[in-house]
């Protein structure tokens, strides 16, 4: 009688510890070894797409927020921008230099989750409190500039909501003292760990070749040597004044992910060091009247602004016939935004680029051939958020 | 406990009820099924900053068997709702449920054919927590009301475990 | 249509696709550095192997598939976006094409060339409902399984509950829209 080996079919289900979030993981193991990984996605799907066809252009802006739940300025800002060249709209300098300071803090912000996170389900306990400890400075900026600590929808369209506080300076000079410190601390704890090493180097390797073709961005493509970064490629929002560096890696494996995002965070800092330094003064919105509201003074005195203000606010404003993709890069990889547009207040269709779900698509390649503790340490590497794999 | 079923109704207990409560509410293991954003601010509420196991709360389960009290923390979709209920049937008597934020509460921003409207639909609810999301203290708030709540409970059992609206 | 300025490399890349497809290339069309190039639905899949492995067009990086419903054109009711971008010559080109209204509006996949379209063009099913033939794998991704209905068409209501409120708890307004 041949006996043939089956196999075991396992169900990393839907509410885990280490998954972050919803996601479910069907494992095919073969005793410890896993032959395959399928991911199944859904469990946190909103239909914000099919939402923000129905509201006026800057009442689904919140909407985006609830995307990508850990960078959410980043979001905002590929919603504002994608809209902003639709209209035509150029917005001043002060404007794109508070823009790119908050994106770059929400980059750390991001990293910062993920350290912890990743670091709590290899086995680091620790690194959750110190990562969320730093991260309460940074929240506390979004708190003293939009008044919320995490949804804070600070940017419009033509500008920002309202102006920069007073203590903004304060608070971003301390940040700036503060991190360097606490960043050698972590990489002092990590680093050159040799259980940390052991857990990640040659763990979900991946080729430049395998990751382009199934159209990973980010710092998953980064890992693997190839240099791609909209930031450079095609510089938004005057980044292009901005002196920074890309880090790539060379062998494809967590590891590298683990320096190359950590690498990402001081060049933020440095971003948010000149973007600090060289702010310009003026104003924090475009002059745009059918688009952007008119200052508060010119509402209460004059006839035409109180006009517009009540037009923009109940009417919306109407945007130009025409289609629009905008690319930028968020903390997980090339967020896009297409928006199509029919001339009318309501966007026709707005399409957003999710760069974890299609991230997500590389598990079955890393994985493939190793342990069942090699899955969690996949997925915390490639850095997902639920909130965008399934928006 | 198990006795409790078999006390007749003639029955009054007031200090075992009280010890019983007192020891139910002090350490209270929570189950935080983390959704969505959410789930990060309660994150943040364990963490250091807003200190949660002051309150005997810091072992957070990840098995519903071995915990008490569960945080719905973000907005519950349809693909999910099977899954709530499922985990909810599998959580031991006494428990409690803390619905965080607008979006498990009543749908909260989301008014579509995806997300259910309130997890009150689907589970019993005590504790309702508004926010987008709402701020750790706001979290914090809400366990001490729970407490409160608790403290009042009678061990001869609760009858109030239905949901509130029926589902449409 | 709108007509800027090419740049050469762009207008390189409509020569060479002109000159493999001929009449299948229906037009193009440029929007303040957006690219685009409208084609013919029934050779797409040979499209995609010729932006990926030609030397003069070298696409290596497919973005993203979108779907958008026209629902007021039945003739070409389902629009698929196509995002191309080569890393190496960092140049992006939307290849459009379009579906008419029909009981199964369908197209050819190109999961065989581009791997990471797998999820996309799934995407693109369950929201839209249409099929793409020779994908290994057409199933719902995002809805639930059994869902009925594909949520992205314009005809697919919002299922909007209207707020019921103490006055009407009792005979609740039904749902709209």
């Amino acid at each position: 009688m041949t006996t043939a080996a089956k196999t075991m079919t396992l169900n990393m289900g839907p509410q885990h510890p280490a998954t972050h979030g919803v996601l479910r993981v069907v494992l095919e193991l073969d005793g410890e070894t896993v032959l395959s990984a399928t991911p199944y996605v859904g469990y946190l799907h909103t239909g914000i797409e099919k939402n923000a066809e129905d509201k006026l252009y800057y009442k689904a802006l919140p909407m985006t927020d609830r995307m990508d739940y850990l960078a959410p300025m980043s979001n905002n800002l590929g919603y504002v921008l994608t809209v902003e060249k639709l209209l035509g709209i150029e917005v001043p300098e002060k404007v794109k230099f508070a823009r790119v300071l908050l994106t770059e803090l929400t980059r750390l912000n991001s990293h910062l989750v993920w350290l912890g996170t990743h670091a709590l389900d290899i086995g680091a306990m620790s690194m959750l409190l110190y990562t969320f400890r730093e991260r309460e400075m940074i929240l506390g900026v979004y708190e003293a500039v939009s008044g919320q600590r995490m949804m804070s929808t600070y940017f419009r369209v033509g500008g920002l909501a309202w102006d920069l506080p007073l203590d903004f300076d304060e608070r971003v000079k301390e940040i700036l003292k503060v991190f360097p410190v606490k960043m050698h601390e972590y990489e002092d704890l990590l680093s050159n760990n040799r259980i940390w090493i052991k857990r990640l180097t040659d763990v979900g390797n991946l080729t430049a070749q395998e990751a382009t073709d199934l159209s990973l961005t980010g710092p998953l493509l980064r890992s693997t040597g190839v240099k791609y970064d909209v930031r450079k490629a095609r510089p938004y929002s005057g980044y292009e004044k901005f002196d920074f560096d890309i880090p790539v890696g060379k062998n494809g494996d967590c590891y590298d992910r683990y320096l190359v995002r950590m690498e990402e965070m001081r060049q933020s800092l440095r971003i948010v060091k000149q973007a600090l330094d060289g702010m310009p003064e003026g104003p924090y919105k475009a002059h745009a009247p059918g688009v952007v509201l008119p200052p508060k003074k010119d509402v209460l005195s004059q006839m035409e602004a109180l006009i517009f203000h009540f037009k923009i606010i109940t009417e919306g404003f109407k945007v130009p016939a025409g289609s629009y993709y905008h690319p930028i890069e968020s903390p997980k990889g090339e967020l896009g935004y297409y928006i199509v547009s029919d001339g009318s207040t309501k966007p026709y269709r707005m399409r957003v680029r999710p760069p974890s779900l299609i991230n997500l698509k590389a598990l079955n390649t890393m994985v493939t051939g190793r342990l069942i503790a090699d899955v969690i340490t996949c997925i915390g590497s490639i850095d997902i958020v639920l909130g965008e794999v399934d928006r | 406990m198990g006795l409790e079923e078999k006390i007749p109704d003639s029955i009054i207990l007031t200090t075992v009820d009280y010890v019983v409560n007192w020891s139910r509410k002090s350490s209270m293991w929570p189950f935080g099924f983390g959704l969505a954003c959410c789930a990060i601010e309660m994150m943040s509420t364990f963490a250091s900053h807003f200190d949660l196991s002051r309150f005997g709360m810091e072992v957070m389960r990840p098995s519903p068997r071995q915990a008490d009290l569960m945080i719905v923390a973000g907005r519950v979709s349809i693909k999910m709702a099977p899954v709530v209920k499922r985990l909810y049937d599998q959580m031991p008597n006494p428990k409690w449920v803390i619905s965080m934020g607008a979006c498990a509460s009543c749908g909260g921003i989301f008014n579509n054919y995806a997300i259910l409207q309130g997890v009150d639909r689907i589970i019993p609810v005590d504790i309702y927590v508004p926010g987008c999301p709402p701020r750790p203290e706001q979290l914090i708030d809400g366990i001490v009301k729970l407490h409160k709540k608790v403290m009042t409970e009678s061990i001869k059992g609760r009858t109030d475990r239905q949901p509130q609206r029926a589902a449409t | 249509m709108v007509h800027a300025e090419l740049t050469t490399e762009e207008s390189g890349i409509l020569q060479a696709l002109t000159d493999q497809f001929g009449d299948a290339i229906t037009g193009h069309e440029k929007f303040a550095d957006q690219f685009s190039i409208f084609v013919e639905r029934a050779i797409i899949f040979e499209l995609a192997r010729f932006m990926k492995e030609e030397e003069t067009t070298g696409f290596d990086l497919l973005s993203d598939i979108c779907g958008v419903d026209w629902i007021k054109q039945p003739e070409r009711r389902f629009e698929i976006v196509y995002n191309f971008y080569s890393i190496k010559k960092n140049l992006r080109v939307l290849i459009r094409t379009t579906i008419p209204d029909s009981d199964k509006p369908s197209i050819r996949s190109i999961e065989p060339v581009y791997s990471g379209a797998d999820w996309m063009e799934r995407e693109v099913y369950d929201m839209l409902g249409v099929e793409f033939e020779g994908h290994p794998d057409l199933r719902r991704i995002l809805t639930p399984d059994g869902f009925e209905g594909w949520p992205h068409r314009k005809d697919f209501p919002l299922t909007y509950e209207a707020p019921r409120f103490s006055y009407n708890k009792d005979n609740p307004p039904e749902i709209i829209k």
